[in-house]
């Protein structure tokens, strides 16, 4: 997790930071805040198709959460992460659309890991990434939130709990039930 | 896969993330920095809805006044018996004017000069 974060710092280390590039996009730089969403577009999708499983659905978020991060500019403080805010906007939009969806679907959202096969027993003959993703998929969406900012953030618990707005003893509580959720499916799906 | 809390951090850490659809990045573009300027302001569209809002009030407010009036006219029996009377009269008085041909007055003066 922490190689990922470096790979991540090095591959950004070249690049102006984020709050220069804010305050160059509230000057009218264009270019300053396509660089943001170069930066940001892939895990900010990331999040949303792990929230709401479904393609088409994350790429709507993903729009929504730029566009909505770009109208409000202004409201970002200075020294604040950019990947907080922007992760937070797109954590919030899939929560917007998961209610529209308990509201006018009768579909239950999975609120516990499907015990069944389906997803797990196609997993088996897939590769271990492949079976991990599955295994994320079948979690509680509380859960899968918490380790979808896992795997993007590394360990920075801080900003998990920024992003959720949940008090940073749930994000750990979360996060040891879904890797204790997750050595179960996958266990399951090794058998 | 060995299943302990490390195997589990590893293959999390080792997960690539999905691809995002390839143009999902000239469509946010295409909705934040690229997105034309709206043809009118904000402070435009309240002022002219606001102007738009007063005239459709006015022509209420003197379409029912209009109606209001011909409604207690055309109760009132005293008044439309006198406004039939008076129909009545031009009618009749246009009978003896409108009826006349144009070219009468003319042939007949033509007439007592050449007999």
């Amino acid at each position: 997790m922490a190689a990922l974060a470096q790979r991540t710092d090095a591959a950004l280390s070249a690049e102006p930071e984020d709050g220069t590039l804010v305050s160059a996009a509230l000057r009218g730089d264009s270019e300053a805040f396509a660089t943001l969403v170069r930066r940001y577009e892939r895990p900010v999708y990331h999040i949303a198709l792990r929230t709401l499983k479904d393609a088409e659905e994350a790429r709507d978020v993903a729009q929504e959460a730029f566009f909505k991060a770009y109208r409000s500019l202004r409201t970002f403080r200075a020294g604040a992460k950019f990947s907080t805010w922007i992760y937070s906007i797109a954590y919030h939009a899939c929560c917007d659309r998961l209610n529209r969806r308990k509201r006018f679907s009768d579909d239950a959202l999975p609120e516990s890991a499907d015990p069944g096969p389906g997803p797990e027993v196609t997993a088996i003959a897939l590769e271990e990434a492949q079976r991990l993703r599955d295994a994320i998929a079948l979690l509680p969406e509380k859960y899968r939130i918490v380790i979808t900012l896992y795997h993007l953030q590394g360990r920075q618990y801080d900003e998990i709990a920024a992003v959720l707005g949940l008090p940073m003893g749930t994000v750990k509580t979360h996060l040891f039930r879904a890797k204790e959720l997750l050595r179960r499916l996958l266990g399951r799906s090794m058998q | 896969m060995k299943l302990d809390d490390d195997a589990i951090e590893r293959a999390l850490a080792a997960l690539p993330l999905e691809e995002p659809p390839p143009d999902l990045h000239a469509s946010i573009l295409a909705a934040t920095v690229y997105r034309p300027a709206p043809l009118f302001s904000v402070a435009e569209v309240v002022a002219g809805a606001s102007v738009a809002a007063a005239l459709v009030w006015i022509a209420i407010v003197m379409a029912t006044q209009i109606a209001g009036t011909l409604a207690a006219a055309l109760s009132n029996l005293q008044l439309l018996a006198w406004v039939g009377t008076g129909i009545a009269i031009a009618t009749w008085l246009n009978l003896f004017t409108i009826s006349q041909p144009a070219y009468a007055v003319p042939q007949r003066a033509k007439g007592r000069v050449k007999p």
